[in-house]
């Protein structure tokens, strides 16, 4: 393709996305299409990576192919190795993309779309990518350090000190929610518990294939991993619908943390290619399918977004889904897939010990981060295309809304919106629910708006029940896999701060350090 | 854990708060290494975001210890809350708060509490690493001080662009 040709198709990707973003800032009482916001969204990441990261990898960081990464020098086969790029992508987002896309989004729906889909692109563009991206090469260039440990070095003692401390406790908050999440999400539920456990499994056979079988042959295990994956998805299905042993994968919440905390701790020590990397690819499998699978329902379907552009929530404060006005609250409540501390964690934790090439960071970090907030794009518009009375009737606190339907509705006539008890009762059977009244938390509303699109592009309201379903479950993947690497980033994190005052530890491969703070972390 | 005000729930106001200060170290430390490595004119890439992120936290955690309004601030629900103790009965504030009884009320005082000084911790701790960090910015900036980076040294790589090995390396042409 020729200079003038590919500058034309860059000036027509710029005219949609403007004509897009145009559409969607413009519309004033109508419902505007959710085709507009899909493709303001594609249009401006396309943009962003191939002009801002180029020129952050280019003139700011000026990223070196010729130069050995912390993989090539110190590879020891446990945490530090080349890893290929698709299967590090895989890696890298499946331990990003966390609950944050999915249900921040949802929860800052209360405000109206707009507000929350400007922060999640310009956000994402401007600082959330930037700031994975170049975390991810400062580290590699560090041999891999933690955030907190090159804090400590570049800034300073205090600072440092003050950085270590914050970065530990914040992250032991964020994988205790985190792992809160998961837990609430798998309990009772036999379909997502049986596919979850069945990945780990599929991963280890994909890590031993990878590396042993048949080296390199990434394309012939992804369709292996792949078609296991979709066994145990439709297994999962029919074990809690018609088999005998439905029982025996349904669990407590607390059996769940016990599980969760013993797989945990085994992830975080294992050398990464057996078992984590490959059941991340293999996850990102899944969500990256789901969410482009849900793109192309929206697309083809081009719902309505029925939520105003903004609501007097935004202003006022006073929303009853969460309280706080726009500024500041939009930005704390929507992180991942705008800007999101914990992706930090991550790019200076797993990820720069495996990078090939250090122009890679554009890709896998940049490039994962956009993936990630077109997430959050499909999670507010799923939020969105529902009836604002229904969404309300989910997501306000439970206290307003009162036990029965004809209690909900007067509560949301309260609020300036307008919903029949009528409605309630039977979204709720479509999804086979016995109510959907103050199912909060976002996971649930996601489902429902999720199971809206699908059903409209396979199967109709016949399948809502099933997308309902399959939607918690993909929810629960997205959470689980965030909980491994976190873990595993808590364990290196311990070896830097303690290598600063005992040195045998801050070697990530000397196998006592490794388990004590693998240890420490799943205590905490 | 099966609490539903107890546990880790308690934590979960602070989950977000959080995690947006964590993305304040790491564009303060991005920032830095950039001023450091000499990239002056284009530390704005991550100086920016940083600029707006600290806005962010810093205004959201003043309404969340400040604020006196339960719904927002944790130290007006941990006033609720002990308001009902006193009374011995459920207020309606308290309701809204989710709790259910006199027991939860207690739960409540707890939780606002750890919640609270927590976020006035992590607070102080990210303006502790700003400050400290513009110190070095300035230095740099101002006196021209010179100042070491903690890179690993620069190594020649023997893996081509698709990460396979390179056999057979041309001994001319090199340049080093």
């Amino acid at each position: 393709m020729n200079r003038t040709s590919r500058l034309g198709i860059w000036v027509g990707i710029a005219i949609i996305g403007a004509v897009c973003w145009g559409v969607l800032a413009l519309s004033r009482g109508e419902t505007v299409n959710a085709g507009w916001l899909l493709f303001a969204a594609i249009a401006s990441y396309a943009i962003a990576y191939r002009f801002y990261a180029k020129f952050i990898q280019q003139r700011v960081l000026e990223t070196d192919d010729s130069r050995a990464t912390p993989a090539e020098r110190l590879n020891n086969g446990r945490d530090f190795e080349p890893m290929d790029k698709r299967v590090l992508f895989g890696h890298h987002f499946a331990a990003i993309a966390g609950a944050g896309p999915l249900v921040g989004p949802v929860l800052a729906a209360q405000m109206g779309f707009l507000p929350g889909t400007i922060w999640i692109i310009v956000g994402v563009i401007l600082a959330g990518a930037v700031q994975d991206m170049t975390t991810l090469f400062f580290s590699m260039r560090r041999n891999g350090k933690t955030l907190g440990q090159m804090a400590r070095e570049e800034i300073g003692p205090v600072g440092g000190a003050a950085a270590l401390i914050a970065v530990l406790s914040i992250m032991v908050i964020l994988l205790a929610v985190l792992a809160l999440v998961v837990v609430l999400a798998l309990a009772e539920s036999p379909w997502g518990s049986f596919s979850i456990a069945m990945t780990i499994p599929i991963a280890l056979l994909m890590g031993v294939y990878l590396r042993f079988l048949r080296p390199g042959r990434i394309l012939e295990i992804s369709v292996i991993g792949v078609a296991l994956l979709l066994l145990a998805i439709i297994g999962g299905g029919w074990i809690s619908e018609s088999s005998p042993f439905a029982g025996f994968w349904t669990f407590t919440p607390n059996q769940l943390v016990f599980g969760l905390v013993v797989y945990g701790f085994i992830a975080s020590v294992l050398p990464v290619w057996l078992l984590l990397a490959p059941r991340d690819y293999l996850s990102t499998f899944m969500k990256i399918g789901t969410i482009i699978l849900l793109a192309l329902g929206i697309a083809v379907t081009l719902p309505a977004l029925h939520m105003p552009s903004t609501t007097p929530f935004a202003f006022n404060g006073a929303g009853p889904v969460f309280g706080g006005a726009l500024f500041p609250f939009v930005f704390i409540t929507i992180a991942c897939g705008a800007l999101s501390g914990f992706h930090a964690l991550v790019a200076s934790g797993t990820t720069p010990k495996l990078i090939q090439k250090e122009s890679q960071v554009r890709v896998i970090g940049y490039g994962a981060m956009l993936m990630e907030s077109f997430v959050a794009v499909m999670a507010i518009i799923a939020a969105c295309v529902l009836d604002p009375g229904v969404y309300f009737a989910m997501n306000a606190n439970p206290a307003l809304l009162g036990d029965t339907v004809q209690s909900a509705s007067q509560a949301i006539a309260g609020f300036g919106f307008s919903v029949d008890p009528q409605t309630l009762t039977s979204t709720a059977r479509a999804v086979g629910e016995d109510t959907i009244i103050g199912r909060t938390g976002g996971a649930p509303t996601l489902a429902v708006g999720m199971a809206q699109i699908f059903s409209g592009l396979i199967g109709g309201t016949a399948l809502q029940a099933f997308w309902y379903h399959f939607a918690i479950m993909f929810e629960a993947l997205f959470i689980l896999t965030t909980i491994d690497a976190g873990t595993r980033v808590g364990r290196f994190m311990i070896q830097d701060l303690i290598g600063n005052v005992w040195s045998p530890f801050a070697r990530t491969s000397w196998l006592p350090g490794n388990l004590i703070a693998s240890a420490l972390i799943v205590a905490g | 854990m099966n609490d539903p005000l107890g546990g880790i729930n308690q934590l979960f106001p602070l989950f977000g708060i959080a995690n947006q200060f964590l993305a304040a170290v790491a564009l303060t430390v991005g920032t830095t290494i950039l001023i450091k490595m000499g990239k002056l004119r284009y530390a704005w890439v991550t100086g920016l975001p940083l600029a707006w992120d600290a806005a962010v936290t810093l205004t959201a955690s003043w309404q969340k210890i400040f604020s006196d309004n339960p719904a927002i601030g944790f130290f007006a629900q941990r006033a609720a809350a002990q308001q009902s103790i006193q009374d011995g009965k459920l207020s309606d504030t308290l309701v809204a708060l989710k709790a259910t009884s006199l027991q939860d009320a207690h739960q409540i005082l707890v939780n606002t509490t750890v919640d609270g000084v927590l976020s006035i911790l992590f607070a102080v701790m990210i303006i502790i690493v700003i400050v400290d960090a513009a110190r070095i910015w300035f230095g740099l900036i101002f006196s021209g001080k010179e100042y070491e980076l903690s890179e690993a040294a620069y190594e020649e790589s023997h893996l081509d662009s698709d990460g396979q090995e390179i056999r057979e390396r041309e001994p001319v042409g090199a340049g080093s």
